[in-house]
C-alpha cells in the first residue's frame, strides 16, 4: 500500500472562523495505480494534495506513506519524506530560473543522501525526451519542455509516488497531451501516479477518479475506458505541430 | 548537504544579482579598509616611536633626571631634561648602585644647553654633555671617525670632545674635524671623534646638534658643578624594569625627604613610559578611526540585513520550491547564512586590499610610517565573517521558517 489515509481532517483558522478544508478523508492507493483527484475550486483538492505531498500536516487522522507514518514526523523528517518518497510536478513547472535543465533535475539530490554526478539526471531527462536539452536554461524552453524537465526532476529520487498538480493547466492542448502521455507511460512502467485536476477530460487519463466536494470524498470510481494520450496526439490536426 | 555544495548554491544566488551583492559588500569594504588603515597607522607610529626611543636611549636603561616633574612631565625625553636643576648628587648615584639590587651600573650625566663652540671664525651655540664611556653602549651611539672618550679621559679630565654631525657641518663644512682644536666657552678642546648621525627625536629635537666631553672635565675643568643632570641606570634583569623604577623612586624620595605636599625634585623614566607618552597622540587617531570603522561595519551590517530581507521576500518561491523538493529548514538557513558570510568575507578581503593600499598611500603622501600586520588582517577577516553571521542570521531564519505551502504560492 502506497497511501493509507484514515479520517484525515484539516481545519484552517481564518479570522476567528474555522474552515474544514479536508473533512474525514479516508483514501487508499495501491502501488502501480493511476489516480486522479478531481473537484471544483474550493473542494479541498489543494489541501489534500499538500497533505499527500507532506507539505502540510493534518489536524487529525492518520496518514501512512509507503510504510511511514507521516502524521507523526517532525519537520526535518517530513522534508526527507518529500525528498525521497514524493515526485512533485506543478502547474507552473517551478524550475529555478538560474539553473540549467540538468541542474534543476539534480536539485532534489542536493537535499538527499548522495549528491548528483549528472549521470542519473541525464538519464531522467532522456526518459522524458529532453536528453538533448540538458544545458538549456528554463527560459530557453517551451512550457511543455519545461514541464518535462520538471517531470524528470520528480523522477530523479525514484519516488514512491509521482504527484502532479494540474500539470497540463498552463499548457496548450498538444503539449498537455504529450505530458499526459509521459504520465501514462510512467504508470505502465509500474509507477504510482496521482493527478490533481479540475478538468474532467484530463482526469479520464487515469484509471481511477476520486471526486471531492467541500472537503469530502463524494465518489471514488474506476475509469471504465481511460483515455489514451498517445492516440489522442495522433488524432490532433497537423498544423498544431511546429508551434 | 555538503559544504562545497552549500557554497556553490550560495554563490549562484549572489551572482544572480551582482549590483545588489556589491551594495551589500560596500559597507564591509569601507569598514574593514578603515580598520586595516587604523591599525597600520597606529602600529607604524608605535614602531617609529619605539625605534627612535631606542635611538635616544639605547636599549633598556632607566633614566633619572634632576628637577621637578613626575614621569609624565612633558614630552621632552632627551637628556635636555634636568638642565639647570641641581638636585641630583653624586652620592645619590652611589646609593643607587649600593642599595637597589637589580642595578647593574649607574652612569652619571651632565649637560648644559647653551655652550658656545668655536672653530677659527665659525661659532655656534649648542648643547654640551658630560659623559662616561658607558654612554656609547647604552645609547648605542658610536663615533663615525676618530675615537670615543675613554676611561683614561675621565680619570685625567682630558680636554677632548666628541662632536655631533650638525656641529661638525656648521663649524667644519665638509672637512674632517678629528684632531682639530675647538674652543668651548673659551677653553680649548681637541676633537677626538665625530659622532654618527642620529637624526631627529620623536619630539623634533635635533640629536646631532651637540658635543660631548668627559664628565670630569665638565664638572671640574670647564665648569665647576657638584651636581648631576641625570643618572642612567642599567639593569641586570630588564624584565623587572617597572619594579626597579619603583624602587629607585622610593630610594630617592627617601634620600631627598620628599613627603607630600612637597613635589618630587627628580623624575624616574622608563622607555615604556616614554613610548606610552608618544603613542598618546596616535591613540586619539586610532580611537577616532576605530569608531569610523565600527560605524561603517554596523551600517554595512544593517544594509546587508535589509537587502537580504528584500531578497528573501523576492525569492519566496525559490525557497518554497527547495522546501517542496526536500530542503530542510537547516538547509535554507545555511544557504542564506552562507550567502551573507560570503558577501561579508569577500567584502572583508577587498577591504583588506583597499586598506593596505590606503596605508601605502598614507605613508607615501603624508610621510607617516604604516605597518600592516597579519594579526590585523586576520582580525579583519574574523570581523567580516562575524558581521555576516550577526546580520545574516535573522533574515536567514525568516527564510528557513517560511511555511512551504505559502512559500510555493509565492506569497
Amino acid at each position: 500500500m502506497m497511501i493509507h489515509m484514515q479520517g484525515i481532517t484539516k481545519v484552517y483558522e481564518m479570522d476567528g472562523r474555522s474552515l474544514r478544508a479536508a473533512d474525514d478523508i479516508s483514501l487508499q492507493v495501491e502501488a502501480g495505480e493511476f489516480v486522479a483527484i478531481v473537484g471544483p475550486s474550493g473542494s479541498g483538492k489543494s489541501t489534500l494534495m499538500n497533505l499527500i505531498a507532506c507539505l502540510d500536516t493534518p489536524t487529525s487522522g492518520t496518514y501512512e506513506l509507503d510504510g511511514v507514518e507521516v502524521d507523526k514526523l517532525n519537520d526535518d523528517d517530513l522534508s526527507l519524506a518529500r525528498n525521497s518518497k514524493i515526485g512533485l510536478v506543478f502547474q507552473s513547472y517551478n524550475l529555478l530560473a538560474r539553473m540549467t535543465a540538468l541542474e534543476n533535475v539534480e536539485l532534489p539530490l542536493l537535499y538527499g543522501t548522495h549528491p548528483g554526478d549528472g549521470v542519473a539526471a541525464q538519464r531522467a531527462l532522456k526518459a522524458v525526451g529532453m536528453g538533448d536539452r540538458a544545458d538549456h536554461w528554463p527560459n530557453q524552453l517551451s512550457g511543455g519542455q519545461q514541464q518535462r524537465v520538471a517531470i524528470a526532476r520528480a523522477l530523479i529520487n525514484d519516488p514512491a509516488i509521482i504527484l502532479a498538480d494540474e500539470p497540463t493547466g498552463a499548457l496548450d492542448t498538444r503539449s498537455g497531451m504529450e505530458v499526459m502521455a509521459i504520465f501514462q507511460k510512467l504508470n505502465r512502467e509500474g509507477r504510482t501516479v496521482i493527478l490533481v485536476t479540475h478538468d474532467q477530460a484530463v482526469a479520464e487519463h487515469a484509471r481511477r477518479v476520486v471526486s471531492l466536494r467541500d472537503g469530502r470524498i463524494v465518489s471514488d470510481e474506476p475509469v471504465a475506458q481511460p483515455r489514451h494520450a498517445e492516440d489522442e496526439l495522433a488524432k490532433l490536426p497537423a498544423q498544431e505541430v511546429g508551434r | 548537504m555538503s559544504i562545497a555544495l552549500t557554497l556553490k548554491v550560495a554563490l549562484r544566488g549572489l551572482l544572480a544579482n551582482k549590483v545588489r551583492t556589491f551594495l551589500m559588500m560596500a559597507g564591509v569594504i569601507i569598514g574593514i579598509a578603515a580598520l586595516i588603515g587604523i591599525v597600520a597607522v597606529g602600529q607604524g607610529a608605535k614602531a617609529k616611536v619605539a625605534k627612535s626611543t631606542n635611538k635616544m636611549w639605547g636599549t633598556n636603561p632607566i633614566m633619572i633626571t634632576a628637577g621637578a616633574g613626575g614621569p609624565n612631565a612633558g614630552p621632552h625625553m632627551g637628556m635636555g631634561v634636568g638642565v639647570g636643576a641641581q638636585t641630583l648628587k653624586m652620592d645619590d648615584l652611589e646609593a643607587i648602585e649600593k642599595e637597589v639590587p637589580n642595578v647593574r651600573k649607574a652612569s652619571p650625566g651632565l649637560l648644559k644647553s647653551d655652550a658656545q663652540v668655536k672653530f677659527r671664525q665659525q661659532a655656534k651655540t649648542t648643547e654640551i654633555w658630560g659623559i662616561t664611556p658607558e654612554f656609547r653602549e647604552y645609547r648605542s651611539w658610536d663615533v663615525d671617525s676618530g675615537e670615543y672618550i675613554s676611561d683614561d679621559d675621565v680619570r685625567s679630565m682630558t680636554r677632548v670632545v666628541l662632536i655631533g654631525q650638525t656641529v661638525a657641518k656648521e663649524l667644519f663644512g665638509d672637512e674632517d674635524p678629528t684632531g682639530a682644536r675647538i674652543m668651548i666657552d673659551n677653553v680649548s678642546f681637541k676633537v677626538k671623534g665625530l659622532l654618527m648621525e642620529r637624526g631627529t627625536s620623536p619630539d623634533g629635537e635635533n640629536i646631532d646638534d651637540r658635543v660631548m666631553i668627559p664628565i670630569t672635565t665638565f664638572s671640574h675643568r670647564l665648569y665647576t658643578v657638584d651636581y648631576l643632570s641625570n643618572i642612567v641606570v642599567q639593569l641586570k634583569d630588564v624584565s623587572k624594569m617597572d619594579e626597579t623604577a619603583a624602587a629607585l623612586d622610593a630610594l630617592l624620595r627617601d634620600r631627598h625627604q620628599i613627603v607630600p605636599p612637597k613635589q618630587e625634585d627628580f623624575a624616574v623614566r622608563t622607555p615604556s613610559g616614554v613610548v606610552k607618552l608618544f603613542s598618546g597622540t596616535s591613540q586619539t587617531l586610532t580611537l577616532f578611526l576605530g569608531i569610523v570603522s565600527g560605524i561603517a561595519l554596523l551600517v554595512g551590517g544593517l544594509v546587508i540585513m535589509n537587502i537580504m530581507l528584500i531578497s528573501i521576500s523576492e525569492r519566496t518561491r525559490e525557497i518554497g520550491i527547495r522546501r517542496a523538493l526536500g530542503a530542510r529548514r537547516k538547509d535554507i538557513l545555511n544557504q542564506f547564512l552562507t550567502e551573507a558570510m560570503m558577501v561579508t568575507l569577500t567584502g572583508g578581503l577587498i577591504g583588506v586590499l583597499v586598506g593596505i593600499a590606503a596605508a601605502k598611500a598614507i605613508s607615501v603622501t603624508k610621510g607617516m610610517p604604516t605597518l600592516v600586520s597579519w594579526q590585523s588582517i586576520a582580525l579583519s577577516l574574523v570581523f567580516s565573517i562575524a558581521v555576516g553571521i550577526v546580520f545574516g542570521v535573522q533574515p536567514a531564519r525568516r527564510a528557513a521558517n517560511m511555511n512551504p505551502v505559502e512559500a510555493l504560492r509565492g506569497k
